[in-house]
């Protein structure tokens, strides 16, 4: 018997569908924008050797990557009320997806940094400018512009990892299939629906980091 | 009374994993004085001109500018000298993300010597005197390592020092752009600029330098004047290094 692929189901269900895809999109440029923040401070923090921070941060990120990312998410939304410190089911999201994604870009910023020479703080020093003026003008776009295609896979991974969200009910992209699939059984239509638009997502935010990319790499083009 | 020397160093100690670079050395530079150091790799010329804008700290002795020590572990009180003391690397060492006006533009601005119209006027008047007026725009990776090395003297100059450290500014470069960037310095030094350079270049050396200071393991063997150091070093070490090298 043949599988009788039904479009009209996905059509129908397109509503649904593009408010999930609406949420993983607000979810997911939030908590990628606000880890390339934690990653950006952290790295700093443990490049510069700033005392206690710095040995924060490393634990952070340890602790990060070596629990899993489901269990972090029910920490922060099961776990944090009970010291009154809970939160709703989106921000629970944000901070487990930005805490993630956080951890993993402070290791690829630390690249960033290790890879602009001692040469250029020399110079910006020499200059007279405040080390925090070194940073922000010179050290964090040189560092950034080695960083970014490794944040970009971090990136992707927030994406991809923010469908763990409905675990919480949060109302996803994933969520809503599971919901749909719960109630209808269509199981290949949903998946392959949603597959095909988080592959989308992943396109279109590899697209935008490449301009970006490209952006920063101008000035040496030439070089 | 006679003017204090604009930079004095007394007894600078300073030693890298046990072995010592610099090893009591004395020194100083006269307001307008063109001062060129010279010496052997690992003599300890650069650690010394390092010492002078606080990018090594010495292990012990004293700098005074303008008459003043210097707390050799405040960075807060080398950042504000550092203003007043310009710096050019063998390297360069431009921003290669920045434009060459930003490049010169920075410091200037971002200290708050002076506001965006009046740093970029400076700038552009520096640019015209290096000779790249045209090369505002330019990236420094479109440039050649001479004229970067121009721009890198604008930079430092765009703060209006006190005094430049140059230090090996032509180690880096090909033998046709050498001498652009030491014609330039030649055009600093007739304006009265006090200058600290760290070189090889011996024919500069005699032609430029006020005077001449040579360093051996750390320490000021002989100092006078070109002709002096030149054609009769006192010191056996002296004529040894200078035989090798003329």
């Amino acid at each position: 018997m043949a599988y009788q692929f039904d479009f009209a189901y996905i059509i129908a269900n397109g509503p649904a569908l593009l408010q999930g895809l609406a949420m993983t999109v607000l979810v997911s440029v939030l908590s990628i924008a606000l880890s390339v923040i934690v990653g950006v401070v952290g790295a700093a923090v443990r490049v510069f050797r700033v005392p206690v921070l710095s040995q924060a941060f490393a634990f952070y990120v340890d602790f990060i990557r070596n629990t899993p990312l489901l269990a972090q998410i029910f920490f922060i939304f099961y776990g944090l009320p009970s010291i009154g410190m809970g939160l709703s089911i989106f921000w629970s999201g944000v901070v487990a997806l930005t805490a993630w994604g956080g951890a993993y870009n402070v290791e690829n910023m630390r690249g960033g940094f290790l890879a602009v020479s001692k040469g250029m703080r020399e110079a910006a020093l020499s200059l007279g400018l405040r080390p925090l003026l070194y940073l922000w003008l010179v050290a964090i776009p040189l560092g950034l512009r080695v960083a970014i295609p490794a944040m970009l896979n971090t990136s992707v991974s927030v994406l991809k990892n923010s469908s763990y969200l409905q675990a919480i009910g949060f109302g996803e992209l994933t969520f809503v299939a599971m919901e749909r699939v719960a109630m209808d059984f269509r199981t290949l239509e949903m998946f392959a629906s949603i597959g095909l638009l988080y592959l989308g997502l992943v396109l279109l935010l590899s697209f935008l980091a490449r301009r970006l990319e490209h952006r920063l790499q101008s000035p040496f083009r030439t070089a | 009374m006679a003017e204090d020397p604009l930079i004095r160093v007394r007894g600078l100690v300073k030693s890298f994993q046990g072995v010592r670079a610099l090893d009591g050395v004395d020194f100083e530079v006269a307001r307008g004085e063109v001062v060129v150091v010279i010496g052997q790799s690992g003599s300890g010329k650069s650690t010394l001109i390092r010492c002078l804008n606080g990018l090594v700290e010495p292990d012990d002795g004293e700098i005074l500018v303008g008459g003043t020590a210097v707390d050799t572990h405040s960075q807060r009180e080398w950042r504000l000298l550092r203003q007043r003391i310009g710096m050019v690397f063998q390297d360069y060492s431009l921003f290669p993300h920045l434009t060459v006006l930003r490049n010169i533009t920075l410091a200037p601005i971002r200290t708050g010597r002076a506001s965006p119209a009046e740093a970029e006027a400076l700038a552009r008047e520096l640019l015209a005197r290096v000779l790249l007026p045209e090369k505002a725009d330019a990236y420094p990776g479109e440039l050649s390592g001479g004229q970067q090395q121009r721009v890198a003297i604008a930079r430092a100059l765009a703060m209006r020092p006190e005094v430049m450290l140059f230090d090996e500014p032509t180690s880096a470069l090909d033998p046709e752009t050498i001498q652009e960037v030491l014609d330039l310095m030649r055009s600093l030094a007739r304006d009265g600029m006090t200058m600290v350079i760290v070189s090889h270049e011996m024919g500069f050396a005699r032609e430029v330098a006020d005077r001449v200071v040579f360093i051996d393991r750390g320490r000021v063997v002989e100092t006078g004047p070109p002709v002096a150091i030149f054609r009769d070093a006192r010191e056996e070490r002296t004529r040894a290094f200078l035989a090798k090298i003329l």
